[in-house]
């Protein structure tokens, strides 16, 4: 394990710093970025001032050397926009997505893995048909209509939930979460639910096809042929065989969801690092953009370390090396 | 992505609900209802808004900011609901043509208790003017001030390298903080809320970015006395969940009303509309200077060995080719107006005898014959897609009138990053026809337009930034000149309109529309909207005088 992890690490060092010549240099090439931050009314001396104040007057090697140099010290530069440390900006937002995220994935799991469980072992069933063909709309529905008909029924129709922005929050451990509020859980209902409608989706297309497969097994005829009743035979057997392919694609998606809950969060206006992230592109806030994209591809690595670790605790026939 | 919501959430209108509510959901909302206790509309106001705030009131330059900057910090002048400075912490008075002074008005407290001093002021100026790592610096607002001085507690003179009648409303940008904090606080400290200290109405409760601002009336600020005891800004970027959010009775108000959804937002009876002329004017640059333009092609796209855009005649068809009603019905939904100059009514230097803008294809194709181009000839247009209100749609709407025209027309639109990129370049190929918005709120006059768009180019003086065709008209350039040093008002709006009416005749640039402030609102707030699209509590008041006693 600890190998797996070794390599883990130096692969890590080498996709970042590959990254971040690629993210630099593609977001140098747009340009002085202070043409279009800096109001139309300023003087050029002004802007030139500005310019060469911030280095971005330097060749493109210096500027992604001096970048380099910095964020080995662990700054990832000022955010142009809201004057404050890039980093901290993502992880000040962070909390709010994965409250967000982990509310998500909750809902997926617990609705999604019985769902598809069902479906997989009475297949004939109508109920089994109509999960099915539920699960082919959440994953093809995109995820801004979901909030836009949940806010439309749940808020402007029924008057029930708000339609958008986070809700009360309480201190946690150190960090402010809408988890434990009645009003923060009342605001993280919709756009919960938004983001859950994929991840949902795919858990039960995953578990269904899943539990299909291993029905035909000869473990699951012998349990059937003792009289072990389907509760017992999903429950115990069936489920710990399905589940490998479950966490894998659980670990991707929550990195995803992670990094790319920008519509969820855009439609509900939830403080989150998604939206952090689309604003940011949208003003031109430069050093917020890479400092994200080197974040979103640390949290992938991370992930997928974790999943693996996750599978050889599931799947005991998985070695890790 | 965000253009494609626009609306829709606003497709099913309010009917009586009758609804089978399960016990979850009921529980739900019966919460709620605890939650939202007694209706304390009456003092709290929730304001959505699409910008955000940057605690730091000296780090970047944005109306925006300076919307919400004028309610906290305050400043030694600020803009009218018409863009005109008027006094705020201090009375002003032009000394000579050089000098301007600033009186504090008695009174005038910061927020911790302390009197406001010359000293805080000029600490103030000075960091707006020289912070660090302010990359929309605020340098700019301070453009000709080169001295600042207190000369007693209560006084600043300002003074300017040349007679600059602008200055009272450039100091309506500059936020006024306590000396000490100016000199030591860090970034943090103005995000942790902790140096948001100012001498506005409202002092800083607390500061969630990306979601909230809370507020709460500043009881001795020297000013006028806002109504709301508390208000609560929610930053909503997107524009269809703003809108959802005064639908569902989650904000009060709200500004940015996309056009699309005007109409329906006005059949609303729970809902009031408040909409004005704006500052921004749109308007297309042709390209007055190039000999050989590079969007101008013959129509096989060969390149053509003169620029049509040269000739006044060619200019002028386009105006004429232009259908300004058919624009603001379509493209904007009816929220617009049509221009015929680039400065908007009510502001200095507009020229009230300007004749309105003519739409006539056939006398259009005539003059473009008598230029030489009887079949046209091919020309692109570029737009930015993510600038203004409708930009892209705006773009396509003028491609076609001018394909009308006989033009063989390509329409480029383009995310503003890439397109400024391009089109600032000055030394280089910019663009043949462009579309641009230019809003002279800050200076409430035709300065920004004139010496930024319209003025010859050039770098050493920092003129003619903004004047991407590169035209040039020496009578023109002697007029702003001779504006720019025009201290009386008037004196000052008659070289302006002059200038602005020369330009106008030449066809240096050819007006649009001038768009609309459109804010809404729940029917029991009144608000005055703003030229300059701010959107400050302390404009907005209850709508009726039984609402208007604060209950205790």
């Amino acid at each position: 394990m600890l190998r797996l992890l070794v390599r883990r690490a130096i692969e890590g060092v080498v996709v970042v710093a590959a990254t971040s010549f690629v993210v630099f240099l593609a977001i140098y090439m747009l340009g002085n970025p202070i043409q279009v931050l800096a109001s139309p009314d300023s003087p050029p001396e002004v802007i030139q001032r500005v310019t060469a104040s911030l280095g971005l007057d330097r060749p493109w090697h210096e500027q992604y050397w001096r970048f380099v140099v910095n964020a080995l010290h662990g700054d990832l530069g000022v955010s142009f926009v809201h004057a404050q440390p890039s980093l901290a900006l993502i992880f000040g937002r962070l909390p709010a997505t994965l409250e967000l995220v982990v509310f998500a994935m909750i809902v997926a799991v617990v609705v999604g893995l019985p769902l598809g469980l069902v479906a997989g072992y009475w297949p004939r069933h109508w109920s089994s048909q109509a999960i099915s063909s539920l699960s082919v709309l959440g994953i093809s529905v995109p995820a801004f209509w979901v909030g836009l008909m949940l806010i439309i029924f749940f808020s402007l129709e029924w008057r029930l939930l708000p339609t958008g922005g986070r809700g009360a929050t309480v201190q946690v451990a150190g960090i402010e979460t809408s988890l434990f509020t009645l009003d923060g859980l009342r605001h993280l209902v919709l756009p919960g639910f938004t983001l859950a409608t994929l991840p949902l989706a795919v858990i039960v297309r995953l578990v269904r096809t899943g539990v299909r497969e291993q029905r035909r097994a000869d473990y699951v005829r012998f349990g059937r042929a003792m009289g072990l009743s389907p509760g017992l035979l999903l429950g115990r057997y069936i489920l710990r065989n399905v589940m490998v392919p479950v966490v894998t694609v659980m670990g991707l998606l929550f990195g995803t969801l992670v990094a790319f809950a920008v519509v969820t969060e855009t439609v509900f206006a939830w403080p989150g690092s998604g939206k952090l992230i689309i604003d940011s592109i949208k003003q031109s806030d430069r050093p917020v953009v890479i400092a994200y994209l080197l974040f979103v591809v640390v949290m992938f690595m991370v992930i997928n370390t974790v999943v693996d670790l996750l599978t050889a605790l599931v799947d005991p026939r998985v070695r890790l090396q | 992505m965000t253009s494609a919501l626009t609306g829709s959430p606003l497709g099913i209108r309010q009917g009586p609900s009758v609804v089978k509510t399960n016990k979850l959901i009921a529980g739900l909302a019966g919460a709620a209802l605890l939650l939202a206790g007694a209706p304390a509309f009456a003092q709290h106001l929730t304001i959505g808004s699409r910008a955000e705030i940057t605690m730091d009131p000296h780090y970047q330059w944005l109306a925006s900011n300076i919307s919400y900057y004028r309610q906290i910090y305050g400043s030694l002048t600020v803009l009218g609901p018409n863009a005109q400075a008027e006094p705020m912490l201090a009375d002003f008075r032009k000394v000579d043509d050089l000098n301007w002074e600033f009186k504090l008005k008695p009174g005038v407290k910061f927020q911790n208790g302390k009197p406001v001093t010359a000293d805080d002021v000029v600490a103030s100026l000075n960091r707006a003017k020289t912070l660090a790592n302010a990359a929309a610096s605020y340098a700019g607002a301070l453009q000709t001030v080169s001295g600042i001085k207190a000369v007693d507690p209560q006084t600043v003179v300002i003074t300017t390298e040349r007679p600059n009648g602008n200055i009272p409303q450039q100091l309506t940008q500059i936020a006024i903080i306590p000396k000490e904090i100016a000199d030591s606080a860090t970034r943090d400290d103005f995000t942790s809320a902790k140096a948001a200290i100012g001498a506005g109405p409202y002092k800083v409760v607390r500061y969630r970015p990306g979601d909230r601002l809370e507020l709460a009336r500043f009881d001795d600020f020297a000013g006028p006395k806002p109504h709301w005891a508390t208000v609560t800004y929610r930053f909503i970027a997107d524009d269809a969940a703003r809108v959802a959010a005064l639908l569902g009775g989650d904000v009060d108000l709200i500004d940015y009303v996309p056009p699309a959804d005007l109409a329906r937002l006005q059949d609303d009876k729970r809902l009031a509309i408040h909409t004005r002329a704006s500052d921004r004017v749109m308007y297309l640059i042709p390209d007055t200077s190039s000999d050989k333009s590079p969007f101008v092609a013959d129509l096989d796209g060969k390149p053509l060995d003169k620029n049509p855009l040269k000739d006044v005649r060619v200019r002028k068809a386009l105006s004429l080719a232009l259908d300004r009603d058919a624009l603001v019905r379509s493209v904007m939904d009816g929220a617009a107006q049509p221009a015929n100059q680039t400065v908007p009514p009510g502001f200095i230097g507009y020229f009230d005898t300007l004749p309105a803008s003519k739409f006539d294809l056939n006398e259009a194709k005539q003059l473009l014959a008598s230029a030489g181009y009887p079949k046209g000839f091919q020309l692109t247009i570029h737009c930015t897609n993510d600038r203004y209100v409708n930009d892209a749609r705006m773009c396509q709407a003028v491609g076609q009138m001018l394909s009308r025209l006989g033009l063989k027309m390509n329409v480029v639109t383009q995310p503003k990053s890439v397109f400024f990129t391009q089109m600032t370049n000055h030394s280089g190929d910019r663009g043949s026809l462009l579309l641009l918005a230019w809003g002279s709120a800050w200076t409430g006059d035709a300065s920004g337009i004139l010496n930024q768009t319209l003025h010859s180019y050039d770098k050493a003086k920092g003129m003619g930034t903004w004047n991407l065709g590169h035209y040039s008209n020496a009578e023109i350039d002697k007029m702003v000149q001779e504006a720019n040093v025009a201290i009386d008002r008037d004196k000052k709006g008659g070289f302006q309109g002059a200038a602005l009416k020369a330009a106008m005749e030449d066809y240096a640039q050819i007006p649009l529309i001038i768009l609309r402030v459109i804010n809404a609102s729940k029917r029991e707030v009144a608000f005055t909207p703003f030229a300059d699209e701010a959107t400050p509590a302390t404009a907005a008041r209850p709508a009726d005088a039984s609402a208007a006693t604060p209950k205790k």
